[in-house]
């Protein structure tokens, strides 16, 4: 209890460094990995060798960049490059001198000292915590360098520890060394990865920093934030909408643990953020346009995919609990978690409750009608009766009584969410076939919302109307990826099958009670089935490339079952053929990447494909769109939307140096562009307008200034402009970023942050009613202190001028958050 | 623009006077034979000499268009081809007069069989006057005429006909007929227009633009894809409009003719 309780307690990132700080070493813990002994290398005498291979996810095949392989016993070591291979050169001498002194030694100090040693010179990433032991299957017979005179029989053996984050650490212990040129190490994921919540986005896989990232009383947009090429669209203080790379909406797949979760909300005030809490999350997976080398996503957008924390085997008992408060708009937060166990069996429920005030603006202004109540219950069960399978059952219920929007007409009165899935692990480590993963669903959201509370008497949209609205929203869903290895041969292929259910209703009641009622049907009671075949393949067979290709078909089935609905939509489009379209798409992708080292690469990703209409563009009805004050119709006669992706990387990764980073610039054109055409001075109805070219580029660098301190920084842009109407694309961000400094030791972290964006000018004057916004620069400053075993208690202040700004993503320009102290204080066993 | 709005006492019972008022006859005896039709509302019955009319509508009358139907019995048998006609007639203390109507009814209609005619109640019955349907029945075996009366009818108030003073200085009455049941999304719009000559002469007014906008008040909008009435015959015209949702809408025509404006004219609506 006592060690999980340590390693628990301890950041990844913590560990990161505990290579390289004095003060971590012998403190950090990692369990006894798995031993083995070679001993079927020839011998040789000469003074220097070394060892080459390459490091593989034992479930997938896929090479693993940035794993680091220490020699235990002299401190050398490597990180693997993109292409997962790594070169350590050893001098005999330091081996004789590093057994000798090690002799005595049992195999965790052993590894504590390597780490001392090595940590001195450069960074690694050290799992806080990995899973029991599991036996070695997938160590591959190494081949001795031939050529080589065998002069004499040498006693030596060295041991590598292999270590990568989300990986169990593996030792491996090789006696009679000599030179290896094809060492293959198969690392087995780790069944949870650490406290930290961990952005990680598509190529460049490392996650993204922040010294808040293991405080779960934070909202889960928090954390998605740190990630370059996102940003959020801020509707009120809660549930802010994702957007990737300018894309959102349907162009863009927000899913939770793999599962579709469709809000309810017609006017999009719940996003899938809205039903989630940072402690019901692992981590956050991003894949920028879409364009990630075996997953294939049906949008132009990419994903971001939620991945819900599990339970762990053989911990016992285990709970934990974080109290939060934040200054900026009385926001207080409980969290609490306990879980179980057993060997083959473990269970995790946790639950948080917010209620928060009204938000204040930069400058003090409060920002009325921005208060929030909800809370959250997450259960898992996991069951794994053997190392082939594992089971895992969860249930995310949330519960929000009173959120208010103040950019938007109304507020959300009521919401509930039951969010359920079964997720079946079939692991395969041996043979062509190594992973399958099966996922099946179902989640009902239901969304009340309202605006008894506003003066509606002196707004200008809807005036003197009090317009309830019901939004429900039924998703099943079904999933299943096969992984397939040959060789260098890696092949995915996934079968996915989703139906929704969406309805959506309004009443609109005017004040003078001698008006009758009104009543529409925002969304007829419809139905969005889907079915998608998508495959992924890449070839690590050449020396210094990688080539991938990925494809999809995409079909789907779309009924209106309100016959109300139905006569709407006829009378909408008198010369629709078909209400009830049935419509296919298509994706294909390329890849082609070139390593010219083991820390750099470069590669080109090609994509063509289009995008299935959405739900609420084909049925929507009288959707109130606050961007540009026009109510959106759907139109079922829209036509699938075609985009052409083009993205060129460089990536810094790996090796000795202390300098990471990564740079992607890209492009993407869509034509079919379906977007909102003016009807008259109130209304639009989406169509498939024109062309839209979107480009941008988002840029990492990540430095080690010492064994203590590191630096980060990330920018990222992007440019939309509609062709035909020749005006910017509304909502686009402006260029933006962050930097930080931060130092983490043992009991005392520190993280000084800049964020900071241009002005925004480049707006949708024509056909919206978009706002420039002003460029702002915002001081944050995070600590974090662990005056005790479990004990853990985080401040920072952010927005520390007070300075009164707004998101260019902030809807009808509300003001972000001014000055914020926050407070949390967190406990676990 | 002109807006009419009628207030008049509702006369709701009236429609019972129908079962009570029969002008020519006591006889009851010779109701036993004839049918009734089972699915419209029977409005009276007149009868003498051997002869029994029968009228119906879809319901009970209101001001505004409505279908009628006659059937025409000898001694209880059905005459195929009877020689009649009918034409509405409001009796007011100080006057009479007529509204626009369509006399004869020599065609049978194919749903029920019977003798099928129309006529436009341009007021409500009540404390002000009453309505009459006047029959003549001729009978062409007997060569002369048989039958002559009325049977008066119950009218309840509504906001389907608006008769208005054009600049022109004439008179004319515009009748909303159709959506009768309104639905959400597009329905069939129809208008009868007619021009009031004398208190009993309402010639159809065949050559009129009318354009048509749905518009809701209280939200401030309308809707699209609506289509303009246009004549279909006999001073009909048929359109359609589109209801976006439930609630309450305003039907607004504007009329011209022959280069003369007709002003703008709005029908009330709340489904």
């Amino acid at each position: 209890m006592k060690l999980n309780s340590l390693m628990r307690t301890f950041p990844i990132l913590l560990a990161i460094f505990s290579l390289l700080s004095a003060e971590v070493a012998g403190i950090q813990e990692i369990k006894p990995p798995v031993t083995e002994k070679r001993t079927d290398q020839p011998m040789q005498s000469k003074q220097e060798f070394r060892i080459a291979g390459v490091v593989i996810d034992a479930e997938t095949g896929a090479p693993i960049n940035g794993a680091h392989i220490l020699v235990a016993e002299s401190g050398d070591g490597a990180i693997s490059d993109r292409d997962g291979r790594f070169t350590i050169s050893l001098k005999r001498s330091d081996l004789q001198m590093g057994q000798s002194e090690s002799a005595t030694e049992s195999p965790e100090s052993a590894v504590d000292k390597a780490k001392t040693s090595i940590g001195q010179c450069k960074p690694t990433i050290v799992p806080i915590k990995t899973a029991a032991d599991q036996p070695e299957t997938s160590f591959v017979p190494t081949t001795a360098a031939v050529g080589q005179p065998v002069a004499a029989v040498n006693q030596l053996e060295i041991t590598l520890v292999v270590t990568h984050i989300g990986y169990q650490t593996r030792r491996l212990v090789v006696d009679n060394v000599n030179d290896i040129e094809q060492l293959t190490v198969s690392l087995v994921p780790a069944q949870v990865i650490s406290e930290e919540l961990i952005v990680t986005a598509g190529s460049q896989g490392r996650p993204f920093s922040a010294l808040y990232s293991e405080e779960r009383t934070r909202p889960v947009e928090d954390h998605l934030s740190a990630a370059s090429g996102v940003h959020l669209v801020t509707r009120t203080n809660f549930a802010r909408d994702p957007v990737v790379r300018g894309m959102r909406d349907h162009r863009l797949d927000v899913t939770l643990d793999g599962m579709r979760v469709t809000p309810a909300c017609v006017d999009g005030m719940d996003p899938v953020t809205a039903y989630i809490e940072t402690d019901n999350l692992q981590s956050i997976e991003l894949n920028r346009g879409g364009m990630d080398e075996l997953q294939m996503n049906g949008v132009p957008g990419g994903s971001v995919d939620f991945v819900m924390r599990r339970p762990e085997l053989s911990t016992g008992w285990s709970g934990r609990s974080e109290i939060g408060f934040h200054t900026v708009s009385g926001q207080q937060v409980y969290q609490g978690s306990a879980g179980y166990g057993g060997e083959k069996w473990a269970v995790r429920s946790s639950g948080t409750y917010r209620n928060s005030g009204n938000l204040h603006a930069g400058g003090g202004l409060a920002i009325t009608g921005s208060e929030l109540e909800k809370g959250n219950l997450t259960t898992s069960v996991l069951f794994q009766p053997n190392e082939s399978h594992q089971l895992t059952l969860r249930y995310i219920g949330d519960f929000a009584g009173r959120i208010g929007y103040p950019s938007l007409l109304m507020d959300t009165r009521r919401a509930d969410a039951h969010i359920g899935g079964l997720r079946h692990l079939w692991r395969v480590n041996s043979g062509v076939l190594r992973k399958v993963e099966t996922n099946l669903y179902l989640n009902r959201v239901a969304h009340w919302m309202d605006d008894y509370t506003r003066d509606v008497a002196s707004r200008e949209v809807m005036q003197n109307m009090y317009m309830p609205m019901y939004g429900e929203t039924l998703t099943a869903g079904f999933s299943s990826e096969a992984r397939l290895l040959s060789g260098s041969h890696l092949l995915s292929v996934e079968l996915e099958a989703y139906r929704l259910e969406a309805f959506g209703d309004m009443k609109m009641i005017h004040i003078d009670p001698d008006v009758s009622e009104m009543y529409l049907l925002n969304l007829g009671d419809l139905t969005d089935r889907r079915v998608s075949l998508s495959a992924g393949y890449r070839y690590f067979g050449f020396e210094n490339w990688i080539i991938g290709w990925n494809g999809r078909i995409e079909q789907g089935f779309y009924r209106l079952r309100d016959e109300r609905a139905v006569a709407t939509f006829r009378a909408e489009y008198p010369g629709l053929v078909e209400v009830e379209p049935e419509q296919t798409g298509y994706r294909l992708g390329l890849e082609l990447e070139r390593n010219f080292s083991e820390r750099f690469a470069a590669g080109l990703k090609l994509n063509e494909g289009t995008r299935l209409p959405g739900h609420m563009e084909l049925y929507g009805y009288y959707v109130y769109q606050p961007l540009d004050g026009f109510f959106y119709h759907g139109n079922p006669g829209l036509g699938t939307e075609r985009s052409s992706q083009a993205e060129l990387y460089l990536s810094m990764e790996g090796g000795e140096s202390a300098w990471d980073g990564s740079l992607s610039v890209w492009v993407n054109r869509l034509n079919d562009f379906i977007t909102g055409e003016r009807v008259d001075a109130l209304f639009k109805r989406y169509e498939n307008l024109g062309r839209a070219l979107l480009t941008g580029f988002e840029a990492d660098l990540r430095v080690q200034l010492s064994p203590g301190w590191r630096a980060e920084g990330s920018a990222s842009w992007v440019v939309g402009e509609h062709i035909e109407l020749e005006e910017p694309l509304p909502m686009i961000p402006p260029l933006q970023g962050q930097m930080s400094l931060q130092r983490r030791g043992e009991r005392f972290g520190v993280q000084g942050r800049l964020r900071w964006a241009a002005a925004q000018n480049r707006i949708a004057a024509q056909n919206s009613l978009e706002a420039a916004t002003d460029r702002y620069l915002l001081w944050d400053l995070f600590v974090r202190f662990a005056p005790a075993d479990g004990v853990r208690l985080q401040a920072g202040v952010e927005n520390l001028l007070n300075r009164f700004y707004t998101d260019h993503l902030n809807v009808n320009s509300m003001p972000g958050p001014g000055r914020n102290v926050h407070l949390s204080l967190s406990y676990s066993f | 623009m002109f807006r009419s709005k009628q207030h008049f006492i509702s006369a709701a019972l009236a429609v019972f006077y129908l079962f009570t008022a029969i002008s020519c006859s006591n006889d009851n005896d010779q109701n036993d034979g004839l049918a009734v039709v089972p699915d419209l509302f029977k409005l009276g019955e007149l009868t003498g000499n051997g002869l029994t009319v029968e009228a119906y509508s879809e319901g009970p009358l209101t001001v505004g268009y409505h279908r009628i139907w006659f059937e025409v019995h000898r001694d209880g048998e059905q005459i195929e081809r009877p020689e009649f006609s009918f034409a509405p007639m409001m009796h007011m203390e100080a006057h009479s007069h007529r509204s626009p109507f369509q006399s004869s009814g020599q065609e049978r209609d194919p749903v029920h069989g019977l003798l099928e005619t129309w006529a436009i109640f341009t007021m409500p019955s009540g404390s002000m006057g009453s309505w009459h349907l006047e029959l003549t029945v001729s009978d062409p075996e007997r060569g002369h005429e048989a039958l002559e009366g009325d049977i008066q009818v119950g009218v309840d108030d509504s906001n389907r006909v608006i008769t208005f003073l054009a600049e022109n200085e004439e008179r004319y009455v515009l009748t909303w007929i159709e959506p009768t049941e309104p639905v959400t999304g597009l329905n069939d719009l129809m208008v009868a227009l007619h021009h009031r000559e004398s208190m009993m002469n309402f010639p159809p007014v065949t050559e009129a633009d009318i354009g048509f906008e749905p518009w809701m008040p209280s939200m401030d909008h309308g809707s699209s894809n609506n289509v303009d009435p246009t004549h279909q015959g006999n001073g009909f015209y048929e359109g359609a409009v589109n209801f976006n949702m439930t609630g309450d809408w305003e039907l607004r025509f504007e009329i011209g003719l022959d280069g003369v404006d007709l002003g703008r004219h709005t029908f009330e609506l709340e489904f």
